[in-house]
């Protein structure tokens, strides 16, 4: 048998343990039981200035951040995060890209961010890539859901269904945007994507709110 | 650049510098002192000067990892030594030396673990490992008449021991590297792995060619007394307990801190043994941590002044204005570690690295390479983790001279090593480049070169046959398995 | 050795080990103990696009203190609102890096400015985070960093829950 200096030592661990479990503080996140749906980018306004680009929303994001996209001659996706101001967002010469998004078809390919620390990496400027794209016809424009610096719609869908037949999947648009795409068979209407998504891209089907 | 963080920095500089050079005697304040009394008129003269404190951004600079760890280890090898592991240890490095393996196979293998088996802090392998390495560099001293062998066994062991650091997968500087500079994950680890066996080689040959200092008779008739100990019931199931843990944690790395683990297996030990918590105390050493304690708090109140934004400004300036260059300066910088060797490696190194991330930008345009970034800040942080061994401000260095009870500093060709080694660290991602992928046919031919020419020194060394096969198997067998850990 | 420089020795080593104890203290008033854990290792800092080091989320909670500054190196900002937020955070713009209330005084950016953030507090640094977890999924400990940034947001200046 043990010797009693054991069982005090185990005691006193498992004392501490338990103060140590009840004094932490930990969240817990209510999720409503519905289904989601996924909001529509808001409009875009364009208008080209001396080495500025004005754009324009109809409205904002929750979050007060929204993405701004370009595709380049290599047929890339490449953004960068934005604050929005008064529904508008300014694109400066200078404004280097956050990240480069491989984009096969309507697939998603290699994700690469562009910033070490606090320098640059590689600098693709996103004034000058707006103005080619808008030369070349490429896509571009701006993207309420955050992908690919947020994953969370797909995260929280990985954690209660199986790999191979997620409702909510990323998905390529015709304009290039990234967007969520929800497919209702298969959704076991758990809510996480709805409370999890930091944009608004993804609301309640029953109650979403105003822009 | 501001004026409070200037004087932080001279005030910091002049600590180290006065400690390392003894104008501060140790005698009557220890470096711990010392940095606290530096930390002290810091914080003075910036209140003077009109600065905001905010005490808690002191503490931040305080990296609690490595001090547990250290601790962690320390306990386990009090268990260690109470329950005879060591000695269980000693009889099978005894059995080790009589097969056709012999004492090469033993020494380089017992050398590299640290490396092989990275810890977050160099110190958890020296506590354990020291014990086995005395009795074998003895048993050798004996066998070969050469008195320096305990100082070339112990200087390779410490070099390995405190360098290992930096490629540890479990906390080490490696990642703190990779993590600032967004570099894959685990790919500094294989570079500095095979630049530290070159370091251990470097580290035993001058030492014995350039130390002069012999270990005493005295201390020969001490570890005599100590082999004639009757290996205590529970050691080699110990013994064969920690290995497999260590092995264990190295491979699954499981989510659960490697603290956890050494205390677990401490309590383990302590049950089969029936050890008590007065038998953990013998393993503890308190200089090294106090040491890095009050490093960490000088940093920690450097870093809130300022300071080291000032020392990248002041490298800047002189780049830009010196005929040394960026070129030179990089170089410099790459170094600095080495020339203010401080307890943990940690407290420089992590402040630099936004700076050497910013040289290397420079030096990589300039040459047109990208890799050359990629090469500083991998050879700085080798030298940051390495610098640790020649500390003499209670570094590990100073756990081998006083386990031999030397009088003479092995400091200077402990450093000589990580300059010799340092470069090869550099030539490696130079050639190779940093992956997370490192099965490929390059590292396996560094990892082939790497084995054999460790394996070449060590039996010039320890046998004076070059091409014996100990040695040689010994060598491959390490170096293929850090490709592979 | 004279006696009065023993005591100060002595007290000045009874400090240190204070020291370790009062951290300990504090992780454990803040109500996250579990941030000791942390390895600092900065696996988290590599996979944060917004370039928050969220191990200043952890040293936060270690310090119990929301105000101490941590890394946020990729967040755009406007000047205004900045300075609005706190006037000591530190910007970069034209490869220098400094306050923003000195940057609006030097005139070297405007009210109406975009700046790229450098370091703030982790309060705000908290209250920017998107929650994308992307950190607690390289954490190797999975420590719930995420909780801790909870915690933070909308937290008021000064320590303490």
């Amino acid at each position: 048998m043990m010797s009693n200096k054991y069982i005090n030592y185990f005691f006193i661990i498992l004392l501490i343990t338990l103060i140590i479990h009840f004094g932490r503080k930990a969240y817990t996140e209510f999720f409503p039981g519905e289904y989601p749906m996924v909001v529509a980018t808001a409009k875009l306004e364009f208008t080209a200035g001396e080495n500025e680009l004005n754009l324009k929303l109809s409205g904002t994001t929750k979050n007060g951040n929204i993405i701004i996209y370009a595709y380049g001659p290599d047929g890339n996706f490449y953004g960068m995060l934005k604050p929005v101001k008064d529904l508008s967002i300014k694109v400066r010469k200078g404004d280097n890209a956050d990240f480069m998004v491989q984009i096969y078809g309507r697939e998603i390919g290699k994700i690469s961010f562009m910033k070490k620390m606090d320098r640059y990496i590689r600098k693709v400027d996103m004034y000058d890539l707006i103005i080619e794209a808008r030369k070349h016809e490429w896509n571009y424009g701006v993207q309420n859901c955050l992908y690919p610096v947020c994953t969370r719609c797909t995260d929280g869908c990985k954690s209660v269904v199986s790999i191979e037949r997620l409702p909510m999947i990323m998905s390529v648009m015709d304009n290039g945007e990234i967007m969520p795409v929800f497919r209702k068979g298969g959704c076991p209407r758990c809510g996480k994507c709805i409370v999890w998504c930091p944009s608004g891209v993804i609301q309640k089907e029953t109650q979403p709110w105003e822009r | 650049m501001t004026l409070s963080g200037l004087i932080a920095l001279i005030i910091f500089f002049a600590a180290i510098f006065a400690s390392l050079k003894g104008w501060i005697s140790q005698k009557l304040f220890p470096m711990q002192v010392a940095l606290l009394l530096a930390s002290a008129i810091i914080i003075i003269t910036g209140l003077a000067l009109g600065e905001k404190i905010n005490p808690s951004q002191i503490i931040t600079g305080t990296f609690l990892h490595p001090i547990t760890a250290t601790i962690a280890g320390f306990i386990l090898a009090g268990a260690l030594k109470s329950a005879g592991a060591f000695e269980a240890a000693s009889g099978w490095i005894q059995k080790l030396q009589n097969s056709f393996l012999g004492v090469p196979f033993a020494v380089i293998v017992l050398i590299n673990i640290p490396t092989l088996l990275a810890m977050p802090c160099g110190r958890v392998w020296v506590s354990p490992l020291i014990p086995v390495a005395l009795t074998l560099s003895f048993e050798l001293a004996r066998k070969s008449e050469d008195k320096r062998m305990p100082v070339i066994i112990i200087s390779g062991l410490v070099i390995n021991a405190a360098a290992s650091c930096g490629p540890s997968l479990i906390g080490g500087i490696g990642l703190i590297g990779e993590g600032m500079g967004r570099y894959p994950s685990g790919s500094f680890s294989d570079h500095m792995q095979f630049a530290i066996m070159f370091m251990t080689s470097f580290a035993m040959i001058l030492s014995k060619y350039l130390y002069n200092e012999t270990v005493s008779e005295r201390m020969y008739d001490l570890q005599s007394i100590g082999e004639k100990q009757e290996p205590l019931e529970h050691g080699a199931f110990s013994l064969v307990l920690f290995i497999s843990v260590i092995v264990g944690t190295i491979i699954i790395k499981p989510a659960m801190p490697v603290q956890t683990i050494l205390i677990i297996t401490t309590f383990l030990i302590m049950i089969i043994a029936g050890l008590g918590f007065d038998d953990l105390v013998r393993g503890i050493i308190l200089h090294p941590l106090t040491a890095m304690i009050s490093g960490f708090i000088a940093a920690g109140t450097l870093s809130m002044f300022g300071g080291f934004d000032v020392l990248v400004y002041v490298l800047g300036y002189i780049s830009e204005h010196t005929p040394l260059g960026y070129v030179g300066v990089s170089i410099l910088l790459v170094y600095l570690p080495v020339f203010l060797p401080l307890p943990c490696g940690r407290i420089i190194a992590v402040s630099l690295i936004p700076g050497v991330l910013m040289f290397g930008e420079h030096v990589a345009q300039m040459a047109g390479s990208i890799r050359i970034q990629e090469v500083m800040i991998v050879c700085f942080i080798l030298s940051g983790a390495a610098s640790c061994g020649p500390s003499p401000l209670g570094g590990i260095g100073s756990i081998g001279e006083g386990r031999l009870r030397l009088k003479s500093s092995t400091g200077r060709f402990l450093s000589l090593s990580i300059f010799m080694a340092v470069p090869i660290a550099g030539f490696s991602v130079g050639v190779l480049g940093l992956s997370a992928e490192t099965l490929s046919k390059g590292f396996l031919i560094e990892a082939v070169i790497t084995g054999l020419i460790s394996g070449l020194v060590t039996n010039f060394l320890t046998v004076k046959k070059i091409f014996h096969p100990g040695g040689l198997i010994g060598g491959l067998i390490v170096s293929l398995l850090m490709l592979v850990l | 050795m004279k006696d009065i420089i023993k005591k100060i020795n002595a007290a000045l080593f009874a400090f240190i080990v204070f020291y370790l104890g009062f951290i300990g203290f504090r992780a454990f008033s803040s109500g996250y103990p579990f941030s000791l854990i942390c390895y600092n290792c900065k696996s988290c800092d590599s996979v944060c696009v917004i370039g928050i080091d969220p191990q200043g989320f952890m040293a936060a909670s270690i310090v119990d203190d929301p105000d101490i500054y941590v890394y946020v190196t990729n967040y755009r900002i406007y000047a205004g609102e900045a300075e609005k937020l706190d006037p000591d955070m530190i910007i970069q713009t034209h490869d220098r890096k400094l306050s923003i209330s000195k940057a609006l005084r030097d005139g070297t950016v405007t009210r109406d400015s975009e700046v790229i953030t450098y370091k703030m507090k982790a309060r705000h640094a908290a209250n920017i985070c998107i929650e994308c977890a992307a950190c607690e999924r390289v954490c190797p400990v999975k420590l719930p960093i995420l909780d801790v940034v909870k915690g933070l947001k909308n937290k008021e200046s000064g320590a303490g829950k």
